[in-house]
C-alpha cells in the first residue's frame, strides 16, 4: 500500500505535502521572517541584512525535515533552498557545503523545468540589467533570445553591479553563475555545475569554461557568499543543516568544531544567507554544545527553537489530514472512519506521541484490523505482557525480514546514486566516500578506528593496536590532481592503499599518474586498490542505514524504529558483512589481501 | 517660670493595646522598650499594658513582646517546604539563638517538624515529609560502614599490586543499601510540588532538556517511583512540562529505562521539558 500512511518519513524534497500549519508553527514562522526580512531588503534597494542563524531541535519524528518540505511549499520559487546532511566521521568544510548547496540548486523549480540555480542567475542578471518586474517566463525568453555579444555584456554589466555592492566577491566563480542560463548543452551544463559545486572538473571541462583550473579550497567561502548576495535580490538562500547529530561522536570533536567555525564563518561574511540547524534535541546538548566554542555557541544558536509534539488536538488535525489522503472508498464513511472514536481518542491521548509514532499507529491500525487493534488502541501496544517463546521467535524473524527490506532498498539508492554520478561523468565525491569508509570501518568490529586527516579530506588513518594503514582516496577526474596526489603520497611514510573506483579507471594516457603509483609500490608496502561498484554500494548503504539510525530516522517497513544498537548487531552477523572492511587485517601484507572481505 | 512635667499614666489609654499588638504582629516582635514610646505611661501603666497584650495572645520575654515562638515557627513552616534552620532566625522575631534552639527541639521532639540535614546543612521539614525511620538510619550506617571497610582494603600499599573490587560484588553491596530504604508514598500534591521544584533546580533557563532517570533519582529518596512517574504525567496533561521520548545515540541503560515513563509503543520518555519557557515553540 503507497497512501498518506506510507509517509512516516518526510521527503525533503517532495511536491504534494499533507500539512498541518498549526504543528510548529512558531517555528515554521520564525524562519519565514528570516527570509522575509532578506526580501524586503532587496525590495527597498539595501544591501543584504547579515546572514541569520536558527537552530531547530526535537526528537525523532517530531518534524523537522516536514518543516524543509513546508517552507519550500510556503515559498515556492522566493527562497533558493539548500538542505545539507553530514556524512559520518567527515568534517563539513565550506567547500563541502558548497557542493551541497550547488547540488540542491539544480534541483527544478516546483513543477517547471526551470531549475533553482537558472532561477538564481536569471534574476540577478535581470536585477543588474534593470528588467526586475519582468516575469521569469519572459525574462527565459529575453536572455536565450540574446546573441554571444549581448550575453557578455549582460554577464558584465551584472558582474559589475554586484562587485560595486559587495567588493571581493568571487567573480570568476559568479561569471560561471550567470552562464548557467545560456548553457544549452548538457556537456555544458556538466562542466558549469562541476566548477560551480567545487569539484575538479577534468580537462575537456576546464577547456570549455575557458578556465586553467577548478575552484581552489580557500575560494568555496567566498563562492557561497557570492552566490548568497546574489540570491538575496529575488530568491534569499535558505541553507538547512539537518541531522546534525551525525557530528557527533570522536574524542577530539574535530567534525562538531570544524561545522561550528564553518557557521561562524557564515554568519559573519555570508550575508544575505538564512541559515537554519535541524538537530536531535538531546544530541545537540549532551554532545554538540558542549564541544562549542563561546564564542562558536553566540553565533550557532543564534536563535535557538525546541520543537514542541503534538498537542490532542493537533494529533486529531494531522489524523483528519492524513485521512482526507485516502480515497472514499478507502475512507469508508464520515471521520473518524476508517478509523474507530475510541482509536483516535487513544493516540491522541497518548502522552509525547510524535507526528511520526502516530502515523505509524495510524497505518498498523489500517493493516491489520483484524488483529483486534481496532477495539485494543494504543494501550496494547504500550502495555504488552511478556512475550511467549514463539512470540519472540516471530518478532526475530519479523525483526529479520525488516532488515533485510530495509538493506535492499538502501542498495538500491546506493545503485542510483553511483549511477547518477556516472552518468554526470565522475565518480562519486570522496567526501562521500570517506565517510562510508569510516562507517565501514566502524562496522567490521575489527577494533580498528578511522580517522580523518584535517588538512586533506582525501586521507584516512585506520589505526589499530598493531600498526596504522593510510588511505588515500584517489577520485580525481583530472590527471594533473591526481599526480599531485601521488606525490604528496610518495612522501608519506608507513602503509599507503591508494583507492579508486573500478568504474573510474584511470585513463592510460595519465602517464605521469601511472608512474608514480609505479614507484609507490616500489618504494614501501602500499596496494592501488579499485574498488566494484556493488562493494561502493554496499559501504554506502551501510552509511547511510547508521547515518539514519543515528537520527533515529531508521523504521523496518512495519514502523519499528531501528537502533543503532540494533542495527550494529545486525551488521555483525547478517548478509552485509560483504560491506565490512577489513584493510587493517591485511595490511601487512598489502600487496595480497582484499580489503573489502568479499564473500 | 519653669513648665510642669504631665504625670505618668498609671492606665494605658483606651485603643493603646490594640495599636501596639497590630505592630508587634506585623514585625514580629518589637523592644519592651519601644513598645509605648511617647505614652507616658508609669511603671504600674506599662505593666497593665503587659497584661493587656498577654491577654490578646502576645509573649513577653526580657527584652521583647513577640508573637508566641510557637505560632512563628508554625507560620515558617506552613508552606510545607524544607526551611533552613540557619536560616529561621531570620524569619522568627525576637528570639536569642539559644532560645530558637530549644524551640526547635521541642518542636521536633512534639512530633510537629522533622529535623533533616541536607549537604551538611539542618533543615525542618513538615511532619508529613517522607523522611527515613531510625531503622532504615541504623541499616544505611551499617551498609555504608561495610562499603568504606571494603574500600578501604583497595588503598594502594606500598610496592603491593594494585586491588580493586568486582563489579558484581559493589552491584550487590549498593542494592543491599538501597534495599533497606522503604520507598514512602507521598501525597499526590507534594509530589507535583517536588517535581516542580526539582524541574526548576536542573533547569533554571527552563530551556533545557532534563534527564527523566536524573530528575527521578533527585526525588526517589522521598517520594516512590510510581508517584514522581504520575506527578510527571499529570504535570505533561496539564501543560506544565512536555514529556519527550529518548533521543539520544546512547541507548538508555535498562536500570534508567525502567524508572521512565512510557509513551507511544512502550517507549521510554527520557527527557522532560518546562514549556512555560520563553523560547518554547509551538
Amino acid at each position: 500500500m503507497s497512501g498518506p500512511f506510507d509517509r512516516e518519513h518526510t521527503d525533503a524534497w517532495c511536491a504534494e505535502l499533507p500539512d498541518v500549519e498549526a504543528l510548529n508553527k512558531s517555528a515554521s514562522d520564525a524562519v519565514l521572517a528570516l527570509v522575509e526580512r532578506v526580501r524586503s531588503s532587496a525590495a527597498r534597494g539595501a544591501l543584504a541584512p547579515p546572514a541569520s542563524c536558527a537552530l531547530i531541535l526535537g526528537p525523532a519524528g517530531a518534524g523537522k525535515t516536514h518543516l524543509f518540505a513546508r517552507w519550500r511549499k510556503r515559498l515556492g520559487s522566493s527562497a533558493s533552498f539548500a538542505l545539507v546532511r553530514p556524512g559520518i566521521g567527515v568534517e563539513i568544510t565550506p567547500r563541502y557545503a558548497l557542493r551541497e548547496v550547488v547540488d540542491a540548486l539544480a534541483r527544478a523549480v516546483g513543477s517547471s523545468d526551470l531549475r533553482q540555480l537558472d532561477l538564481v542567475a536569471l534574476r540577478a542578471l535581470a536585477h543588474a540589467t534593470e528588467q526586475r518586474s519582468v516575469a521569469t517566463a519572459d525574462l527565459l525568453h529575453n536572455v536565450v533570445g540574446l546573441d554571444d555579444g549581448a550575453r557578455r555584456g549582460a554577464v558584465e554589466r551584472a558582474l559589475d553591479a554586484f562587485e560595486g555592492i559587495y567588493p571581493g566577491i568571487a567573480t570568476t566563480w559568479l561569471d560561471r553563475l550567470l552562464r548557467v542560463p545560456f548553457a544549452s548543452t548538457s556537456v555544458e551544463r556538466r562542466a558549469l555545475h562541476a566548477y560551480l559545486s567545487g569539484r575538479e572538473p577534468d580537462e575537456m571541462q576546464l577547456a570549455r569554461l575557458g578556465l586553467r583550473e577548478g575552484l581552489a579550497g580557500d575560494e568555496a567561502l567566498n563562492a557561497l557568499r557570492s552566490l548568497a548576495v546574489v540570491a538575496a535580490v529575488s530568491a534569499p538562500l535558505v541553507l538547512v543543516f539537518d541531522q546534525l547529530e551525525n557530528l557527533a561522536g570522536g574524542a577530539d570533536h574535530g567534525p562538531v568544531r570544524a561545522y561550528a567555525s564553518l557557521i561562524s564563518e557564515l554568519h559573519d561574511t555570508v550575508p544575505g544567507a538564512v541559515v537554519v540547524q535541524m538537530a536531535l534535541d538531546a544530541e545537540w546538548d549532551e554532545r554538540i554544545r558542549p564541544a562549542l566554542a563561546a564564542p562558536q555557541r553566540t553565533r550557532v544558536e543564534g536563535r535557538r527553537l525546541t520543537l514542541a509534539l503534538p498537542r490532542p488536538e493537533e494529533c486529531e488535525a494531522l489524523i483528519r489530514c492524513w485521512v482526507a489522503g485516502l480515497s472514499p472508498s478507502e475512507r469508508r464513511g464520515d471521520f473518524p472512519a476508517p478509523f474507530t472514536g475510541r482509536q483516535v481518542d487513544e493516540w491522541c491521548a497518548t502522552p509525547a506521541i510524535t507526528p511520526r509514532q502516530l502515523m505509524i499507529a495510524c497505518r498498523e491500525a489500517l493493516r491489520t484490523p483484524a488483529r483486534g487493534a481496532r477495539e485494543e488502541g494504543v494501550d496494547s501496544l504500550a502495555n504488552r505482557g511478556p512475550a511467549s517463546p514463539k512470540a519472540e521467535a516471530d518478532e526475530r524473524a519479523d525483526k529479520r525480514n525488516g532488515f533485510e527490506a530495509l538493506w535492499g532498498d538502501y542498495m538500491a539508492r546506493a545503485r542510483r546514486e553511483l549511477d547518477d554520478a556516472s552518468r554526470n561523468g565522475r565518480g562519486l565525491d570522496e567526501s562521500r566516500l570517506s565517510a562510508a569508509l569510516y562507517a565501514t570501518v566502524a562496522a567490521a568490529d575489527s577494533g580498528a578506528v578511522a580517522v580523518a586527516d584535517r588538512r586533506a579530506s582525501h586521507q584516512i588513518e585506520v589505526r589499530r593496536a598493531d600498526g596504522i594503514g593510510r588511505v588515500f582516496l584517489l577520485q580525481d577526474t583530472n590527471a594533473r590532481s591526481a599526480a599531485t596526489k601521488l606525490a604528496k603520497v610518495l612522501e608519506v611514510t608507513g602503509t599507503a592503499f591508494v583507492l579508486r573506483e573500478r568504474a573510474f579507471a584511470l585513463p592510460p594516457s595519465w602517464k605521469q599518474t601511472l608512474s608514480r603509483l609505479t614507484e609507490l609500490r616500489a618504494r614501501r608496502p602500499s596496494a592501488f586498490l579499485e574498488v566494484d561498484r556493488e562493494d561502493l554500494a554496499r559501504m554506502l548503504a551501510l552509511h547511510d542505514m547508521i547515518s539514519a539510525a543515528r537520527s533515529g530516522d531508521l523504521t523496518d517497513p512495519s514502523g519499528r524504529v531501528i537502533t543503532p544498537g540494533d542495527l550494529d548487531a545486525w551488521v555483525s552477523t547478517e548478509r552485509c558483512a560483504p560491506a565490512r572492511w577489513s584493510i587493517v587485517d591485511g595490511h601487512e601484507d598489502p600487496q595480497n589481501f582484499d580489503p573489502l572481505g568479499r564473500c | 517660670m519653669a513648665r510642669r512635667k504631665n504625670p505618668a499614666l498609671d492606665a494605658p489609654p483606651v485603643g493603646l493595646a490594640a495599636r501596639v499588638e497590630a505592630d508587634v504582629r506585623a514585625s514580629g516582635a518589637i523592644a519592651l522598650r519601644r513598645l509605648a514610646k511617647g505614652a507616658g505611661l508609669s511603671r504600674r501603666g506599662e505593666a497593665l499594658l503587659h497584661e493587656q497584650l498577654a491577654k490578646l495572645g502576645l509573649e513577653r520575654t526580657g527584652t521583647v513582646v513577640r508573637v508566641p515562638l510557637a505560632r512563628q515557627l508554625d507560620a515558617a513552616l506552613a508552606g510545607g517546604e524544607l526551611t533552613s534552620v540557619t536560616r529561621l532566625r531570620t524569619k522568627v522575631k525576637g528570639a536569642s539563638a539559644e532560645e530558637l534552639r530549644r524551640a526547635v527541639a521541642r518542636y521536633v521532639g512534639a512530633g510537629r517538624a522533622h529535623l533533616v540535614v541536607r549537604e551538611g546543612r539542618p533543615y525542618l521539614a513538615p511532619p508529613d515529609a517522607a523522611v527515613l525511620a531510625r531503622e532504615e538510619l541504623t541499616a544505611l550506617a551499617a551498609g555504608a560502614a561495610s562499603l568504606a571497610a571494603a574500600l578501604r582494603t583497595t588503598r594502594a600499599r606500598g610496592a603491593a599490586p594494585p586491588r580493586t573490587i568486582l563489579r558484581a560484588d559493589m552491584a550487590e553491596a549498593l542494592a543491599h543499601l538501597t534495599a533497606s530504604v522503604k520507598p514512602q508514598v507521598p501525597a499526590p500534591s507534594e509530589a507535583r510540588g517536588a517535581l516542580a521544584h526539582a524541574l526548576a533546580r536542573l533547569a533554571p533557563t527552563g530551556d533545557e532538556l532534563v534527564s527523566v532517570p536524573r530528575l527521578m533519582r533527585a526525588l526517589m529518596p522521598t517520594i516512590s517511583p510510581e508517584a514522581i512517574r504520575e506527578a510527571l504525567l499529570d504535570a505533561h496533561r496539564a501543560g506544565a512540562i512536555e514529556l519527550r521520548p529518548h533521543s539520544s545515540l546512547d541507548p538508555l541503560p535498562a536500570a534508567d529505562e525502567a524508572l521512565c515513563p512510557r509513551g507511544f509503543g512502550g517507549a521510554p520518555l527520557s527527557y522532560a521539558r518546562r514549556i512555560d519557557a520563553p523560547t518554547g515553540a509551538r
